[in-house]
C-alpha cells in the first residue's frame, strides 16, 4: 500500500506568527527535529500533535494539514 | 541535537569500543582458552565489560521515560525507537541463525561444536544487539522514514 503523505503549511503559519521551530516545538511538546521533518514534510504527525500545532496558531487542522 | 539523537551517538560509540576490546580479548584468549578454566579470566573481564554496560542502557531508557528529562523525548523519538528495535530483532533472529547453521555446517564431521562459540554467540548477542540498536536509530531518525 502506498504511504500517504500530507502536506503542510506549517513553515508558513510559524513564519508568519514570527516564531522559531523552537519555540513552536516547545509550544506543542515535541523537539525542533520534529518540527524540521514536518516543515519538510518527511513526518506525519500524529493527530495529538497535528492538534497541538492546529491550536499554537489557533487555525482548524485542515488549515495546516492537507492531503498530497 | 535532541536528547535521543545524542543517546544513540554516545551508545554507538560505547558499544563500538565495547564491541572491539571484546573481540581482541576473544582473539586474544582463543576459542579454547575460553572452554577452559584458564580462561576464566577472559570470561570475569567481558562479564565486567559487557553486562554493566547493558545495564546501563537499560537505566539511560528508563532515565527518558522517567527521569527528568522525560519531555525532551517526544512522539516522534518513541516511533524511530520502535521502528529500530522491530528492524533489530529481525536482524538478530538472522544473524542468530546464520552463526548457528555455519558452525552446524563447519563442525558436521566432528559431531560437536566446541563450548566457546557458546560463549561468544551469548555475550556476542548483547553486544551486537546494543550496537545495532542505536544505529538503526540515527539511520531511521535521519532518513525519516517513521510517522506518527
Amino acid at each position: 500500500m502506498a504511504k500517504a503523505r500530507i502536506k503542510n503549511r506549517i513553515r508558513e503559519l510559524r513564519e508568519a506568527a514570527e516564531m522559531t521551530q523552537s519555540q513552536l516545538a516547545k509550544s506543542c511538546g515535541c523537539t525542533r527535529q520534529t518540527i524540521i521533518m514536518l516543515e519538510q514534510e518527511r513526518y506525519v504527525p500524529s493527530l495529538s500533535l497535528a492538534f497541538g500545532i492546529a491550536g499554537v496558531f489557533d487555525v482548524r487542522i485542515d488549515d495546516v494539514f492537507k492531503p498530497g | 541535537m535532541s536528547l535521543a539523537r545524542k543517546l544513540a551517538i554516545i551508545s554507538c560509540a560505547a558499544w563500538l569500543t565495547i564491541g572491539i576490546a571484546s573481540t581482541l580479548l576473544i582473539v586474544d584468549s582463543g576459542l579454547d582458552g575460553l572452554a577452559s578454566p584458564s580462561g576464566d579470566r577472559t570470561r570475569s573481564i567481558l562479564a565486567a565489560i559487557i553486562l554493566p554496560g547493558y545495564l546501563i542502557g537499560f537505566a539511560l531508557i528508563w532515565w527518558t521515560r522517567n527521569g527528568q528529562r522525560a519531555g525532551e523525548i517526544d512522539e516522534r523519538d518513541k516511533k524511530v525507537e520502535s521502528r529500530a528495535t522491530e528492524i533489530a530483532t529481525i536482524i538478530v533472529l538472522l544473524t542468530f541463525f546464520l552463526v548457528s547453521i555455519g558452525l552446524y555446517d563447519a563442525y558436521l564431521d566432528r559431531g560437536a561444536v566446541p563450548v566457546g562459540w557458546l560463549y561468544i554467540m551469548a555475550y556476542g548477542t548483547i553486544v551486537w544487539v546494543s550496537l545495532l540498536h542505536p544505529v538503526l536509530r540515527l539511520i531511521i531518525d535521519f532518513s525519516g522514514t517513521v510517522d506518527g
